[in-house]
């Protein structure tokens, strides 16, 4: 009997030019839109990060008035948090996920498709602020009231951008979640799955969790801007300290957003270099999943100068603390993994391994900013935009850049250029480091963070950082280069593409073509890219 | 479902499955939206 229910798409013209990046719900095509946005996004926020070194070239005030340089550091912050990193990592998540578990695609194509869409118009809203007669928010890009409440009416628009990348973020966290869950190839157990899906498993739970927490943070302050409401507004009986508590809530767990999957990229470049399986498999896991727990009972590590009682001031630096112990485990197994393996340092490799020694930088410089004592000292200096930078940059971006060299043969068909790539690392390692260390001494020195001009003695260091933030923009362009150079052409890539690659998606051919595992694989042992730890 | 479809079938889930996750997570979601702006309301 013929089964009329059976469909195929065969016979549909597949849509050409801009309605085929428009109307598609492949996840391929859509990772790939994730991931342009994310490098133009990066160039936009980046050109930001040039005006801020650029007036804090030397002391005085030169190229900005003071309320733009507060714009900048505002919309650098926003942009590339949510319009860089995030986008980056989704990119990442939607090319590589369905790949590696063997899924045909996302659980939810069209939802994926809106995702997507949802971004470009929200950022139009917040860069759009900038040509307002009230110019954009100059209050961080934390919002705190009262200063957020005391800007002109671009709050609103910068709230409603806010809303819609939630909204984008919660619904990609959800396809992602429903994905892994639902959709994996025979053979293919929790325990089996790369670690790069189990880290985006555990930061979708994160963001369902905690972007809701930042909408209503931001709609309150949106009602207390406009509707006269009193939630944060001491005037009229409500607590500006409140908000502070509410938007850490959700700004810490993001914090863990934008490195777990970090984790799970360094997980899957470093054995295939070392050509050995992960050290500690199940130990990374767990390891990610206590991260993530503890990332919620941290978030007043960020105030401890608001004044809390003793009591709440030495749990927080206590839990803080605590997520030392599960971060260690990680660069231990990483460690692990490469001792007596036989290490090629490919691009993918010397990002990676960058990633291992300078994020631990910032690690040990985040336990140091959890002293509740020095922390009075350290706060909002220079010291606290070192150590997040140190996490976010060598940290969360030389990740994603690990992970685009790592990828790029599989994406193009084409293999990048290694010599270009090994320049685009030196150049952007060594500069990223002159850049960032110098600001560890003028925090220590007492240089306050958001100022567009300081005292003298800071000049030297800001000189240096300010050389450093030149040469490591630059660098990024040869990485532009670098990426269209590869997708224009050079060295056919093979299926593997890396000697010692594992995972399903180094089974299907190079570039992967736009539709694979229709027919769910068998996973066992041989195939999978880390060992069942239960067998 | 026989034993063989079962097998192939493998850890993919029904139709059903996807969509009883989707209402679920999104329902938690909008939960905690309202949660934490009703817990603003009654200060």
């Amino acid at each position: 009997m013929t089964d009329t229910t059976a469909h195929t798409d065969d016979h549909h013209a597949q849509p050409k030019g801009l309605a085929r990046w428009i109307l598609t719900t492949n996840h391929k095509e859509i990772g790939t839109l994730y991931l342009v946005f994310s490098l133009a996004m990066f160039i936009v926020g980046g050109a930001m990060a040039m005006i801020i070194r650029a007036e804090l070239f030397q002391p005085g005030l030169q190229l900005v008035n003071p309320e733009f340089f507060n714009q900048m550091t505002t919309m650098h912050a926003l942009v590339m948090i949510f319009g860089a990193v995030m986008p980056a990592f989704v990119g990442l998540a939607n090319w590589m996920v369905p790949m590696m578990i063997g899924a045909p695609d996302m659980a939810l194509p069209r939802m994926n498709n809106w995702s997507f869409w949802i971004l470009p118009f929200a950022f139009l809203i917040l860069l759009s602020t900038l040509f307002m007669p009230s110019g954009a928010p100059a209050s961080g890009w934390t919002l705190y009231p009262p200063l957020s409440l005391q800007g002109g009416n671009s709050v609103a628009f910068v709230i409603f951008a806010i809303h819609l990348m939630g909204i984008s973020s919660i619904m990609g966290a959800i396809n992602i979640i429903a994905t892994i869950l639902n959709m994996r190839a025979p053979g293919m157990t929790l325990l089996r799955m790369p670690l790069f899906v189990w880290t985006w498993l555990i930061t979708a739970f994160l963001l369902i969790a905690v972007m809701p927490v930042l909408a209503g943070a931001v709609t309150m302050l949106l009602t207390d801007r406009f509707f006269d409401t009193s939630f944060f507004n001491a005037a009229g009986g409500g607590d500006p300290v409140m908000y502070q508590h509410i938007f850490w809530f959700f700004g810490h767990p993001e914090v863990y957003i934008m490195i777990l999957p970090a984790f799970g990229i360094i997980s899957e470049i470093i054995p295939t270099f070392s050509r050995k399986r992960l050290f500690g498999y199940t130990s990374m896991v767990y390891a990610t999943a206590s991260i993530a727990f503890l990332s919620f009972i941290v978030w007043a590590h960020h105030m401890f100068t608001t004044g809390m009682p003793l009591g709440a001031s030495l749990f927080f630096m206590y839990a803080t603390m605590i997520i030392a112990v599960p971060t260690g485990i990680k660069i231990f197994n990483w460690v692990s993994t490469m001792w007596r393996g036989s290490m090629t340092f490919e691009t993918p490799m010397l990002f990676a391994i960058a990633f291992v020694i300078l994020f631990t930088i910032g690690g040990l410089s985040g336990v140091m900013l959890a002293i509740v004592p020095a922390d009075f000292q350290y706060h909002d200096t220079y010291f606290v935009v070192a150590h997040f930078h140190y996490v976010l940059v060598t940290g969360a971006v030389f990740a994603i850049m690990a992970a685009a060299y790592y990828w790029l043969p599989k994406w193009t068909g084409h293999m990048y250029d290694e010599r270009l790539g090994k320049i685009h690392f030196w150049w952007s390692t060594i500069s990223v480091n002159v850049l960032f260390f110098p600001q560890h001494y003028l925090g220590l020195a007492g240089m306050p963070r958001r100022i567009p001009d300081y005292s003298v003695q800071f000049a030297e260091f800001n000189l240096i950082s300010s050389i450093g933030g030149f040469a490591f923009g630059i660098a990024q362009l040869l990485f532009v280069w670098i990426v269209i150079k590869c997708v224009r052409g050079g060295q056919k890539a093979t299926a593997g593409v890396w000697e010692g690659a594992r995972g399903l998606e180094w089974t299907v051919p190079s570039p992967a073509p736009l539709h694979t595992f229709d027919t769910p694989p068998q996973v066992d042992d041989s195939v999978s890219a880390h060992k069942d730890q239960l067998a | 479902m026989s034993d063989e479809s079962r097998k192939n079938r493998g850890n993919r889930r029904p139709v059903r499955h996807i969509r009883w996750t989707v209402a679920l997570l999104a329902g938690i979601a909008a939960l905690i939206y309202l949660g934490f702006i009703g817990r603003g309301v009654l200060g």
